[in-house]
């Protein structure tokens, strides 16, 4: 039996034990995903909190034989989704994110600011996309999901993740190719 | 570092061969997890999920004690009112259905037409008795006064 089942068990038993377990299993990915979606960390908090009480509250219908993280990414997807749609405002807030976290401290100061600089230019790639593209994006390259669990996640049929993540793709190329920021790079890419 | 921007042509035909290791992903990755990667839920969150858990055990505890309480009583309300709105439903299309039926009996019902009067003479007789009328009555003057000087004769 996987240790997610038995998590499951437990749970269904009424072992909040378990249910802290089965947390902090999952609560960084799960928050990094709804921090990639809206872009805003209160948000993100809050739609973490909001995705393990309805998992806990619909843990009596749960068949612990698979795998809890595609139903999970499933909730807080969804989560994110209402927000972004609620609040419509993604997402320059991440931006806040890049500027504590990039350059770290063992780069060089030239590292850090060309690392910095490609990182700005590919969030603000990302950023560009639209909801539907930008949450297949990151779930097939951020999460690293298969087309097949992202079609779970987002409850749509295979073609619409493949046509979906194919549209992502091409637009995130041009918008790289196009981007003055990396124009040293682009006389190489295109000779 | 520019490898990423080489077209990918042959990927748009088969978008099912696609990994998430190829350049383009490895950039987003390598990005996002630079961004993102390493912040952290804050440490309360733990703490209010299971405050919310435990609010809505105790909530759905309370209410199915006090569905056991007053279930005998509730139940028989309910079945009461139910019963009431059956039987008040039913009368009302029982009486509707009667009218619609009698509706349905005064509109589809033949015509009946009582034989003419007029059927049971010849109809010379009937002209002359038309004649016979038409002289007995008094001309009726329409649209004013008329004058001697208008008369013929």
């Amino acid at each position: 039996m996987g240790e997610d089942a038995q998590l499951v068990m437990r749970i269904q038993g009424g072992d909040l034990g378990a249910f802290e377990a089965l947390y902090h299993k999952y609560k960084r990915p799960l928050y990094h995903t709804a921090l990639a979606i809206t872009g805003d960390d209160g948000a993100a908090e809050e739609l973490l909190q909001d995705c393990f009480v309805r998992a806990h509250a619909a843990m009596d219908r749960v068949n612990g034989s698979n795998s809890l993280s595609p139903w999970l990414y499933r909730i807080i997807v969804n989560l994110s989704y209402n927000w972004v749609k609620r609040n419509q405002r993604w997402p320059l807030a991440l931006d806040t994110f890049v500027d504590r976290l990039i350059a770290g401290p063992a780069a060089s100061p030239e590292h850090a600011a060309e690392g910095s600089e490609l990182r700005a230019v590919v969030r603000d790639a990302v950023a560009s996309l639209n909801l539907k593209q930008r949450v297949v994006v990151i779930l097939f390259y951020f999460q690293g999901f298969s087309l097949n669990e992202i079609a779970y996640v987002l409850d749509c049929p295979v073609g619409t993740v493949k046509s979906r993540l194919y549209r992502a793709s091409q637009a995130l190329r041009i918008q790289l190719l196009e981007d003055r920021r990396l124009a040293g790079e682009l006389v190489y890419a295109t000779s | 570092m520019s490898s990423f921007m080489r077209r990918h042509d042959d990927e748009a035909d088969n978008v099912s061969s696609w990994s998430s290791d190829d350049e383009l992903g490895r950039l987003i990755r390598w990005s996002l997890k630079h961004s993102i990667g390493a912040a952290e839920p804050p440490p309360g969150v733990w703490r209010r999920i299971l405050d919310r858990v435990q609010e809505t055990r105790t909530a759905r505890s309370a209410r199915s004690n006090s569905r056991c309480s007053s279930g005998p009583l509730t139940s028989l309300v309910q079945a009461a009112v139910i019963g009431c709105v059956l039987l008040t439903l039913g009368l009302g299309l029982d009486r509707d259905i009667i009218l619609a039926r009698s509706d349905h009996r005064v509109h589809s019902a033949p015509a009946v037409q009582s034989p003419s009067v007029f059927e049971e003479f010849p109809e010379d007789v009937l002209r002359g008795c038309m004649l016979a009328r038409m002289e007995q009555e008094e001309p009726v003057r329409r649209g004013g006064h008329i004058r001697e000087a208008d008369l013929p004769g």
